[in-house]
């Protein structure tokens, strides 16, 4: 398995996507710099909480895995060479899991460091808020990445489908609509982070057991989808 | 006491395969034994589809497909002893050549991952430029590295799509050897090809595919000796199509002549040498004009219908 993950890390960190990943990871400490200049009335932890869950849970993390993951696999069905994975004695979740392993390192981890980052700089030195951010935001992470990594092996328009999901979904029916607002891997990550940190995200409306359930339950069930379309489809 | 025969290494069982309404491989059957075999026919005839089936890549519609005895789709395990070269170029073009096969020795559990891509890169001659990023190679310098990394962990089988593809010359005779060095070794070699002399360098037995169809399997040479013989159709243009195709039947250089509306004159011979010499003659001789000539039949589509037809 780590032949795979090494070739999908550096797959991955090579593309030029990586350097569109890195500049969104960046834009969380770079709010936390502005507000330490800026003068304002808000306090840093109302400025804290707004930044992870408006601007890190809501738009940068599922952007970045949103673009890591529909190429974890998709530039492979491009450009036809996923053959050189399925023609070796590998069962299918032996190339599926790392995988998943590699976007989350390249994609997941620089966000949820930098928003662990943003919140120490904004809560000047808060180490057990930026961790409980840190925490919160990987657990997303690995949700999402699961999602668009099954989106690109799967969807054909997965860029697109994905867009959708993020902005309609995630934005909107499940931030307004009763029946579905505990099916959105955003508030999951943002209940982890309430429940590592009590202070922080207090309206969240999901307990942490459950919300670590919830991500549990996204990240098994759609690695089971990509396992087993990796093993139904016709390989390019 | 006499024990059960084994089974071929690939045993092709009434195979069809078809994407929407486009039969790609239709009712094919064969089997390949130990040696170099070569999969045979013009482009789209559908060697690639059946290749691809054969590594498991892709379910055939119908039939069924055994490969060392066993299923092969779905059966990972089978492919530690299956090496599979598909017909694109693509590799992972941010990886040295070295690498890339290295990457391959590990992905199928060589115990010497890195001993094991020194050997199949001197196999291949590339050891000079094996530090190379693969996007730099050239095309015959990709397919070389393509090979290597197919026989780097010693498959009993190789499955190899095109391997000539791309390569100059004298590559082509070193693969050539390559592959046959391998085949003599009791390996299951099937390569596929469309063109005909690349065949002759690589193998003995052929499976000859047309439209989908197995048109022919055998013997390399009989096969070729029955192109050797097959008839030639030249289209002629001449101011007296008459007197020239009178001439030409009178010298028994063709065994057939056919005039249309336009007066055009269409000639089938089984003696290509001699209808190029009496041609000319002929007209000469009666004082008739050429104004065309030109051989109907000679494409690579045309040879193949016409074995397939034998």
């Amino acid at each position: 398995m780590r032949a795979v993950f090494t070739l999908t890390v550096r797959q991955l960190a090579g593309s030029r996507r990586s350097w569109l990943v890195l500049g969104l990871a960046a834009l969380p400490i770079l709010a936390a710099a502005l507000f330490r200049i800026a003068e304002t009335t808000t306090t840093p932890r109302e400025y804290a909480d707004e930044i992870t869950a408006s601007l890190v849970a809501s738009a940068i993390l599922p952007l970045v895995m949103l673009l890591l993951g529909v190429v974890t696999f998709g530039n492979e069905v491009s450009d036809r060479t996923l053959v050189y994975l399925t023609t070796k004695p590998l069962a299918r979740w032996r190339i599926v899991v790392p995988k998943l392993a590699a976007t989350l390192l390249v994609g997941g981890l620089p966000v949820a460091v930098s928003g662990a980052v943003a919140i120490a700089v904004i809560e000047q030195g808060d180490l057990g808020g930026a961790l409980a951010t840190g925490g919160g935001l990987l657990a997303g992470a690995a949700a999402y990445a699961a999602i668009f990594t099954w989106a690109g092996l799967a969807l054909r328009h997965a860029l697109v489908a994905g867009l959708v999901y993020v902005f309609v979904w995630e934005a909107v029916l499940a931030a307004y609509l009763d029946g579905i607002r505990f099916l959105s891997v955003r508030r999951f990550a943002l209940s982890v982070v309430n429940g590592l940190d009590a202070e922080r995200l207090t309206d969240a409306e999901l307990g942490a057991g459950a919300a670590t359930v919830g991500v549990l339950l996204v990240l098994a069930g759609f690695t089971a989808l990509a396992v087993r379309k990796l093993a139904r489809m016709d390989v390019p | 006491m006499t024990g059960a025969p084994s089974p071929p290494t690939i045993a092709v069982d009434g195979v069809s395969k078809w994407f929407g309404g486009v039969v790609a491989v239709s009712d094919v059957s064969l089997a390949v034994e130990p040696g170099v075999t070569a999969l045979l026919g013009p482009n789209g005839a559908g060697k690639t589809t059946l290749l691809r089936t054969i590594a498991g890549l892709t379910a055939p519609s119908q039939g069924q497909i055994n490969v060392f005895g066993e299923p092969i789709r779905g059966n990972a395990r089978l492919n530690r002893r299956i090496g599979y070269m598909p017909e694109h170029e693509s590799v992972y073009d941010f990886l040295t050549g070295r690498e890339f096969v290295e990457l391959s020795a590990r992905l199928h559990g060589v115990a010497d991952p890195g001993g094991a891509a020194t050997r199949a890169m001197e196999t291949v001659a590339l050891t000079e430029a094996e530090n190379r990023k693969l996007r730099g190679y050239s095309r015959g310098m990709r397919q070389r590295t393509r090979l290597a990394a197919t026989l780097v962990h010693d498959p009993g089988l190789l499955l190899l799509d095109e391997p000539l593809s791309g390569t100059d010359p004298v590559q082509r005779l070193h693969l050539g050897n390559v592959i046959g060095r391998l085949g003599e070794q009791g390996r299951t070699i099937l390569v596929s090809s469309h063109i005909l002399e690349e065949v002759e360098l690589l193998a003995d037995r052929i499976h000859l595919m047309v439209g989908g169809k197995l048109a022919a399997s055998g013997d390399f040479r009989a096969i070729r000796q029955q192109l050797n013989d097959r008839p030639f159709v030249v289209r002629i243009d001449t101011t007296d199509a008459r007197a020239l195709a009178a001439g030409l039947l009178a010298a028994g250089a063709v065994e057939s002549v056919e005039i249309d509306a336009k007066g055009t004159l269409r000639v089938r011979s089984q003696d290509v040498s001699l209808l190029q010499r009496s041609i000319p003659a002929v007209a000469q001789r009666l004082g008739t004009r050429l104004l065309r000539v030109e051989p109907l039949d000679d494409s690579l589509e045309s040879v193949f219908e016409y074995l397939a037809q034998g």
